[in-house]
């Protein structure tokens, strides 16, 4: 695979090639964040193409002593934070965002991806992005601490509370097995109450 | 429960996220003894790390190669624009209007302070001011009056530079009129529409030119408003 130096010279020489190239390299990481922040399939799409365009018109700027990716990804953190305020302001298309996952019936545990996926679309922004970044990208904390603009301690606490959240809605949708929901909550309740 | 055990219970939490992050790969001896005999705690990590692989194994979004050409498309298409050319003349332009419009305000507020030193001048010295400077009952200044001149002033400068610039365009090309020249049968009008497109660029260049004349004028007269003292100082 080309090193991301070299691929961003060539972009920036007008090869069309490595613009596909640099595309498909970054292409699903992006469209990934974007529909874990934006929870909708269409608008990630759309903010996924913005991002390439910010990209590309910004690629000269780019310092090529830091790695691309998270410099990619905190344009695409920018633009979806960006749209989340803009979605906002358009209150006719609000209701299509998302449903809760509070309205919906129990499920069976081979649907765990879907209520993962669910129980990570109700939590807050900043952790869903931590989450995203850290758990479905791999990416390390410093570069996570990068894209975000936060400190690493902050996207340490971030990771924690999401997970503690994650697994106490799950266990609220039944998703985990009583007696495990049970202990957890006993186990939660003995450090909280310390 | 003793606070030890709780002690304890907390410092399995701690370490169990980090190994979650994967700055651990393993716990301490006092831990994993403590996993071994409490329950919560070794439930509590099964359902966190069977929570992380979750995680891990979460389908991914992938994009497909509809959403990688159209992002091409846009992005090549984005690339064929040039980008926007900041015309000398406009920025000239735009510097004589803000530059006029600093001067009249800065003019204004000069006589504005003049006023006013000799309001206390009238009032301490009991000397009576020249008519013409300054009227003889305060009641009357009328900063509305002043306000207006300035206002005027400034459109007035506004629609010179406007005019200069875009006046001769508009002249040549018929800019915001019919283009009854190019007036005739259809096949040589539809020949003509390429032309037609460039003079339509060329008006939307002339209007966006004006823009930031407009701009810097009614910038000027909010910040004049803005910065106007509500009530003339009469004190001695």
């Amino acid at each position: 695979m080309i090193d991301d130096r070299i691929l961003v010279k060539r972009c920036l020489e007008g090869e069309a090639d490595s613009v596909r190239q640099l595309v498909e390299r970054f292409q699903t990481d992006v469209l990934g964040l974007c529909f874990r922040m934006l929870c909708h399939r269409q608008d990630a799409e759309d903010v996924t193409q913005e991002v390439f365009l910010r990209v590309f018109r910004s690629l000269g700027k780019w310092d090529s002593k830091r790695p691309l990716r998270p410099w990619i990804m905190g344009i695409a953190v920018n633009r979806c934070r960006t749209w989340v305020v803009q979605r906002s302001r358009r209150p006719e298309i609000v209701d299509y965002l998302h449903e809760t996952v509070a309205d919906r019936t129990p499920i069976d545990a081979g649907d765990l991806s879907e209520e993962i996926a669910a129980a990570i679309s109700e939590l807050r922004p900043e952790y869903r992005m931590a989450v995203n970044l850290f758990h479905e990208m791999s990416m390390p904390y410093d570069e996570i601490a990068e894209v975000l603009g936060t400190p690493v301690g902050t996207i340490k606490t971030w990771l924690h509370r999401a997970r503690s959240l994650l697994i106490a809605r799950l266990q609220k949708r039944g998703i985990m097995t009583e007696s495990a929901e049970a202990q957890t909550k006993a186990f939660v309740g003995k450090v909280q109450g310390k | 429960m003793s606070s030890s055990s709780a002690h304890l219970c907390e410092q399995f939490a701690e370490a169990m996220q980090r190994m979650l992050d994967g700055e651990a790969n393993s716990l301490s001896e006092p831990l994993e003894s403590h996993r071994i005999e409490c329950d919560d705690c070794r439930r509590f990590a099964e359902s966190a790390a069977n929570l992380t692989v979750a995680l891990a194994d979460l389908p991914r979004l992938e994009a497909d190669e509809v959403l990688t050409s159209r992002i091409i498309a846009a992005v090549e298409a984005d690339r064929a624009i040039p980008p926007p050319k900041r015309h000398l003349t406009r920025r000239i332009v735009t510097a004589i209007v803000v530059i006029a419009a600093s001067i009249a305000v800065l003019w204004f507020a000069g006589e504005w302070t003049s006023v006013g030193r000799t309001n206390q001048m009238v009032s301490s010295h009991s000397v009576r001011p020249p008519a013409a400077k300054v009227k003889s009952n305060p009641s009357s200044f009328d900063m509305r009056d002043n306000l207006e001149v300035v206002a005027e002033s400034i459109a007035s400068l506004t629609r010179r530079t406007a005019s200069d610039v875009i006046g001769p365009a508009r002249d040549v090309f018929g800019l915001g009129v019919e283009m009854d020249w190019l007036r005739g049968p259809a096949e040589v009008r539809d020949h003509a529409n390429p032309a037609m497109d460039s003079l339509q660029e060329l008006r939307h260049g002339a209007a966006a030119g004006f823009e930031p004349i407009a701009e810097s004028a009614r910038r000027a007269l909010a910040m004049f408003t803005r910065d106007l003292p509500t009530k003339p100082s009469t004190k001695p």
